[in-house]
């Protein structure tokens, strides 16, 4: 190094990551020159201070994690493997294995050049309807079954189905989708969570098309519109309620009009998945609920029919008792917002976007102590603002 | 250059968790678990938000342990996915606003050993706060950076590595973040100016 060390030389010697020979013509010009010196030491004393930082916590025990990989390993089977519990010697079910493949392989290639062209396996559980040219086709115990193009899906509870190889839908019971293809479906009327893996697939309906990326989400045509609710990954929007080109991450697209009561909210545990016993297989871990007004006008979050319903989550057991509820705003939000009451209503400034997320750590799913956390950040604003809340499940 | 033998023994652990062993992959995590919290607590900020982050890169990590080679540093490539998963998951929170809560100084943050006077343990979790308040301001760039040569303890080269950029863009952004640090947090308390 023939130059005289820069800042970035004397930086890189406090940390101790110079190579020996940079190191050593560094020192000897830092000796030489007491300016230089006065340089490092500040940069020396200055790095001297991350020495205190906080310990960081422990990750979470490997059971969570062996948990995880055991649902990832098995996530087609969850609906089929509820009649089949119990343990087995791994021996039977080597066998077991061995015999499907061998009935698998013998009858593929006849069954796929039987298949029309544009077919799709269905794993579907009970209480789901396929009506094929207006006509429903017969009612079938859990199963796999075939569907086509233009084939209507009904139910009148919750009801859960594999779609082809990529994509897992619960649609609400009064719901209707329609089947487009492997990676479209129009979503007629009620709502429909969907699970995809990543790959293009989309959801068309009556008010706007949903496309996604990769990601988990339901969709909601209640009261004549449009609204997205993100659980991970990313969903693009586009209708006429959300506006061209909208897209959310984590997050739920609230219809707002300037109108009051046009605004409405769901419970959070709408999200969870049952199976057709009524055992819930799972919960969002997070949600984010996300505002936009797209007006000119300053616009009041209210709740339906009321002029100032609180803005809160509300925690509630499947069977709708409830659990607790959280005020989620704070006092000190003041970009783009106006808050009304502490916890109360907001307005949101034109043009203002804000967010909403909620955590349930862990999430609810047997009796015990739980703890909820909610986070708000108003657009253009860092800092995050939280609330938290105790929750008890007996 | 010689082998280092703690990454032989990290190769040799990853070459089980390839094959789909169980057992060698939770050793994985017992030797790296604690590094990847960390690293992902000091890059994010956020201790609930790095536990979850922690599980869904050791969740990529086995997905993706079939296709590793043997190629470079096991922690390297550890830091790499975790660097990736990490930015992907900021970025969806928007970089204006990372959810970076310096400030909540966790228990740990007063030393156990010892004891104290209550003015000193205040002004430490005080100083420790700021430094992670400085730290959360610093651009991702420069965060990534200064964490893994200061706080992670890497060298240059692999810093390099996970990084994605050169040896030389290491140092200035080291530079850069050490001043912009420094000017932010100004001189440590108690010092004369």
């Amino acid at each position: 190094m023939a130059r005289p060390p820069r800042h970035a030389d004397l930086v890189a010697r406090a940390l101790d990551v110079l190579p020996d020979a940079e190191r050593r013509v560094v020192d000897r010009a830092i000796e030489a020159d007491p300016s230089l010196r006065e340089h490092y030491e500040a940069i020396a004393g200055h790095l001297l201070r991350y020495d205190h930082l906080p310990p960081a916590p422990p990750p979470p025990p490997f059971a969570h994690l062996a948990e995880a990989l055991d649902r990832e390993a098995a996530p087609d089977l969850r609906i089929l493997r509820l009649a089949g519990r119990g343990a087995r010697p791994r021996r039977g079910l080597a066998w077991a294995a061995a015999a499907l493949v061998a009935l698998g392989v013998a009858l593929w290639a006849p069954w796929t050049s039987r298949r029309p062209s544009g077919e799709l396996q269905l794993v579907q559980g009970l209480g789901l309807r396929v009506a094929r040219d207006g006509v429903t086709l017969p009612a079938r115990a859990p199963t796999v079954r075939a569907v086509r193009p233009g084939d209507v899906l009904t139910c009148e509870r919750p009801a859960e189905a594999r779609l082809g190889p990529r994509v897992h839908l619960v649609l609400d019971g009064g719901g209707t989708l329609r089947v487009d293809g492997g990676e479209a479906v129009t979503l007629l009327s009620g709502r429909a969570f969907f699970e995809v893996a990543p790959g293009a697939f989309r959801v068309d309906t009556p008010y706007g098309r949903v496309r996604v990326l990769g990601t988990a989400f339901d969709v909601d045509l209640r009261e004549g519109s449009l609204a997205v609710a993100v659980a991970h990954g990313r969903v693009d929007a586009a209708g006429t309620e959300v506006g061209p080109g909208a897209s959310w991450r984590k997050g739920r697209l609230a219809p707002l009009q300037d109108a009051p009561g046009s605004w409405f909210r769901r419970p959070q545990l709408d999200l969870e998945l049952v199976d057709p016993t009524g055992v819930v297989l799972g919960r969002p871990l997070a949600l984010v609920l996300a505002f936009h007004n797209p007006g000119n006008l300053p616009l009041t979050l209210d709740g339906p029919g009321t002029s100032r319903t609180p803005v809160w989550v509300r925690f509630e057991t499947a069977d709708g008792a409830l659990l607790g509820e959280l005020p989620v705003l704070s006092a000190n939000v003041t970009k783009g917002l106006e808050l009304l009451e502490p916890g109360g209503a907001v307005t949101l400034a034109p043009g203002a976007r804000a967010e909403l997320a909620v955590r349930i750590l862990p999430p609810i799913g047997s009796p015990g102590a739980y703890r909820c956390e909610a986070l708000y950040r108003p657009q253009d604003q860092p800092a995050v603002l939280s609330s938290s809340l105790a929750i008890e499940v007996r | 250059m010689p082998a280092d033998p703690a990454d032989e023994a990290d190769r040799a652990l990853m070459a089980r968790v390839r094959g789909g062993d169980r057992k060698a992959f939770e050793a994985l995590y017992e030797r790296y678990g604690s590094p990847v919290m960390r690293f992902l607590v000091r890059l994010g900020g956020d201790r609930a938000l790095a536990e979850d982050l922690t599980q869904d890169v050791f969740l990529k990590v086995w997905r993706a342990a079939p296709g590793w080679r043997p190629l470079g540093r096991v922690s390297t490539w550890l830091f790499t996915i975790a660097k990736h998963h990490a930015w992907n998951e900021l970025a969806k929170r928007r970089r204006r606003a990372p959810f970076f809560r310096g400030g909540d100084a966790p228990p740990g943050a007063v030393p156990a050993s010892g004891q104290p006077a209550p003015g000193e343990v205040l002004a430490r979790v005080e100083e420790a706060a700021a430094v992670e308040r400085a730290l959360g301001a610093l651009s991702p760039r420069l965060r990534l950076v200064f964490v893994l040569l200061r706080l992670e303890g890497l060298d240059l080269a692999e810093t390099a590595k996970i990084a994605g950029i050169p040896v030389g863009t290491v140092k200035s952004r080291a530079a850069a973040a050490e001043a912009a640090l420094r000017a932010r947090l100004g001189r440590p308390p108690g010092r004369r100016p």
